[in-house]
């Protein structure tokens, strides 16, 4: 081999990666300066010509809708936020005088467009119309979330209930308590919690066979039952700086924590090879009649590459629309929510039929979330190799057949 | 196992498998882009 071939080769890896991550910081700005929006425009699409609209407040912030002849006071608008699945959502709320809600209207929202659409069709708005400002507002209680579109129900009613009632109290003398916010830690958080401590314990205690009990639960319970396994759009939300509260959305705070965690501290990507919903169905699929197809090492090296140019494209889209759920091309939600967008309906059955001919055909190939994770474990082998900390690997503490490396799943042969 | 050419049937539908999801993924991107009801 030409001696001087493998540098250079090392000075065009080296020189793409930079090419990369100066495009996704552009494309990060582009997404930043587009994202503060005048909400007036808006508003003025939804009412009547003739109608003027005039900013009254900012904490909240509201607005009156006047005739623009007799100046007579139409409406008030008051405009709030809710932490929707993919990000900050506004809602705009329509008060009448008496203190009424007349109407909603969304400002924006970063939601899955086949859940938004959902959330629509089942005229979820239509139940906050004649309602009074006073009431609770509160899924659960008086407010009927749309099935299998829970968060998004609470984020639209999270954005309508905190307008209204700063409205109320504000500017119509109303006494309406404030809400207190209570942890929510319930049987999904405990149960999450303890498939985290069983995959700690199957790694530490050199328990491979709890694998596949960790990888059933995570199949049943964050597929089919959560519907909310992790995603390119999970990491996204945090380089976006959409920050979830903590109290109210506790479950994606530990199921992101625990999947770093493993990746930064113990230095594994555990989440991928043993909590994974749609790594357990192609294990299982593969497992019910696979092939098992060995690819030439070559080509397996030059697809992965795949991985990492679909998930920077991802990225870009991400950054430069600052909308999380439009760039994560997973067909998660197609399987387990029975929600696709677009080819993701084709990309789901294709995976399956892979996944009978090459091993964790998605995880391997396709993945972005792996492709973060596993990043994260370089990174931190970068930084402890930086710092002066060890330079052996990582002790195998599984008693895998494979190398201990193949805890992550792409690399498995 | 049957040939194609000298490969696998198989490894061959790995191939078509892998290249045709590939391109569906961009085509989702396309979708979301620029397709107001994807």
């Amino acid at each position: 081999m030409n001696p001087t071939a493998e540098p250079k080769k090392s000075h065009y890896k080296k020189a793409f990666v930079i090419l990369a991550l100066l495009s996704l910081v552009g494309a990060y700005l582009y997404g930043f300066s587009q994202r503060a929006g005048d909400v007036l425009p808006k508003l003025q699409d939804s009412f009547r010509q003739g109608t003027v609209i005039e900013k009254i407040g900012s904490k909240p912030l509201v607005f009156e809708a006047r005739t623009r002849v007799e100046g007579e006071l139409l409406n008030y608008i008051v405009v709030d936020k809710g932490h929707g699945y993919g990000g900050p959502l506004h809602v705009a709320t329509v008060i009448d005088p008496s203190g009424e809600v007349e109407r909603t209207i969304v400002i924006d929202n970063k939601e899955t467009p086949s859940w938004f659409r959902m959330v629509l069709e089942n005229g979820f708005f239509k139940q906050f119309a004649e309602r009074q400002l006073s009431e609770p507002f509160v899924v659960g209680e008086d407010i009927d979330a749309v099935s299998r579109a829970t968060v998004s129900s609470k984020a639209f009613t999270e954005a309508i209930r905190a307008g209204s009632h700063s409205l109320g109290r504000k500017y119509l003398g109303l006494n309406i308590p404030q809400r207190e916010t209570a942890w929510d830690f319930g049987r999904n958080e405990i149960i999450l919690l303890v498939l985290y401590g069983l995959i700690l314990l199957g790694v530490l205690r050199n328990i491979p066979k709890l694998r596949y009990l960790t990888l059933l639960a995570g199949l049943i319970f964050l597929g089919f039952y959560m519907r909310n396994p992790i995603s390119i759009s999970h990491f996204s939300s945090l380089l976006l700086g959409y920050f979830k509260p903590v109290k109210e959305e506790l479950f994606w705070w530990l199921l992101v924590a625990g999947a770093l965690f493993s990746s930064f501290i113990l230095g594994k990507n555990l989440y991928c090879s043993w909590l994974c919903p749609f790594g357990a169905t192609q294990e299982l699929v593969a497992k019910l009649g696979g092939i098992g197809v060995k690819l030439n090492k070559k080509v397996v090296r030059y697809a992965r590459y795949s991985s990492y140019f679909l998930t920077w494209l991802a990225l870009m889209v991400i950054f430069s629309t600052s909308n999380g759920p439009l760039g994560s091309y997973e067909p998660f939600a197609a399987l387990f929510g029975y929600q696709g967008v677009g080819a993701q309906w084709f990309i789901l059955p294709l995976v399956i039929l892979g996944s009978f001919v090459l091993p964790k055909f998605w995880c391997r190939f396709f993945c972005p979330a792996g492709v973060v994770l596993n990043l994260s474990v370089k990174g931190r082998r970068t930084l402890l190799g930086l710092f002066g900390g060890s330079k052996k690997p990582a002790p195998s503490v599984v008693a895998l057949p494979k190398p201990v490396e193949s805890d992550c799943p792409r690399k498995v042969a | 196992m049957s040939e194609i050419k000298g490969k696998p049937f198989s490894e061959l539908l790995s191939y078509l498998l892998l290249s045709v999801t590939f391109i569906l993924v961009l085509v989702y991107f396309y979708q979301v882009l620029f397709m107001a009801e994807p």
